[in-house]
């Protein structure tokens, strides 16, 4: 029981206009699935489902690819 | 035929005009690889997340082509070797994805420019004391990627004018925290 009520809603399939967001463009809203080091996070954490997790995960890859997202951050040195 | 859109980064060094000859080159290259140039869309200088080149700033520019398979894979060779092109990123994308940027060259260089000028200003200010503090401040929030100082952004279009807007607004933050730490 307790598993189902910690579960969390996905917020692509509570608001289907966010899909759209998914972009390596859109490197702002990205941001929000990452960590302060740089790391993705994990869709269990977010809850975010497997289906868009696996859309982030290749559009935060290439937002690094361009520079656009860090690959590592040490936020001491920020 | 498929369509595709390249992000460069141009190196920071590059004035108005010579950055405007390098998109022109670059153009007439596509041109000549029988790949046709849809829309062209230049960012701005952005900060990078990391060096490249050991360079702290870059212009982005992005550019929506039309084109077969075995033209693009050419643009990566030619891209690879050109000095002043820090990284590039070629994509597949769809047909409804290419936008038509209503705005010339000559105006989104312009556009960028006085973002940057801004910027430039910014740091300038710098060597007083009160902003330097006031920047170290926002520098941390900035790069860092906590949930919460993302969720009230807007939604980062592709579009240069927004992104001239967004650094415009800033700016103006930047100022208005600076006239606030002289007025104390």
């Amino acid at each position: 029981m307790a598993l189902t009520n910690n579960r969390k809603i996905c917020p692509f399939k509570e608001d289907h206009k966010l899909i759209s967001k998914i972009n390596y463009k859109d490197y702002k809203f990205l941001r929000k699935f990452i960590t302060e080091q740089g790391k993705i996070i994990p869709g269990f954490v977010t809850g975010v489902s497997s289906k868009y997790q696996r859309m982030l995960t290749k559009e935060i890859k290439k937002a690094r690819n361009i520079a656009l997202l860090p690959y590592v951050h040490d936020p001491r040195n920020a | 035929m498929n369509y595709y859109e390249t992000l460069y980064i141009v190196h920071p060094a590059l004035e108005s005009g010579r950055l405007k000859d390098i998109i022109l080159s670059t153009q007439s290259m596509f041109e000549g690889m029988n790949i046709e140039v849809l829309n062209t869309d230049i960012w701005g200088k952005k900060k990078l997340a990391y060096l490249i080149d050991k360079q702290q700033y870059g212009t982005y520019v992005l550019v929506q082509l039309k084109s077969n398979g075995q033209d693009i894979n050419k643009i990566s060779t030619e891209l690879e070797h050109n000095p002043n092109i820090l990284a590039y990123l070629t994509n597949r994308i769809t047909e409804s994805e290419i936008q038509k940027n209503p705005r010339t060259l000559d105006e989104q260089i312009l556009g960028s420019k006085s973002s940057e000028s801004g910027a430039v200003k910014d740091s300038d200010s710098a060597t007083r004391s009160n902003t330097t503090k006031v920047l170290e401040k926002n520098k941390p929030a900035e790069a860092s990627s906590s949930s919460e100082a993302v969720e009230g952004d807007k939604p980062a279009e592709a579009s240069s004018s927004s992104e001239a807007v967004e650094s415009d607004n800033n700016n103006e933050e930047l100022r208005n925290e600076e006239n606030n730490g002289t007025n104390e």
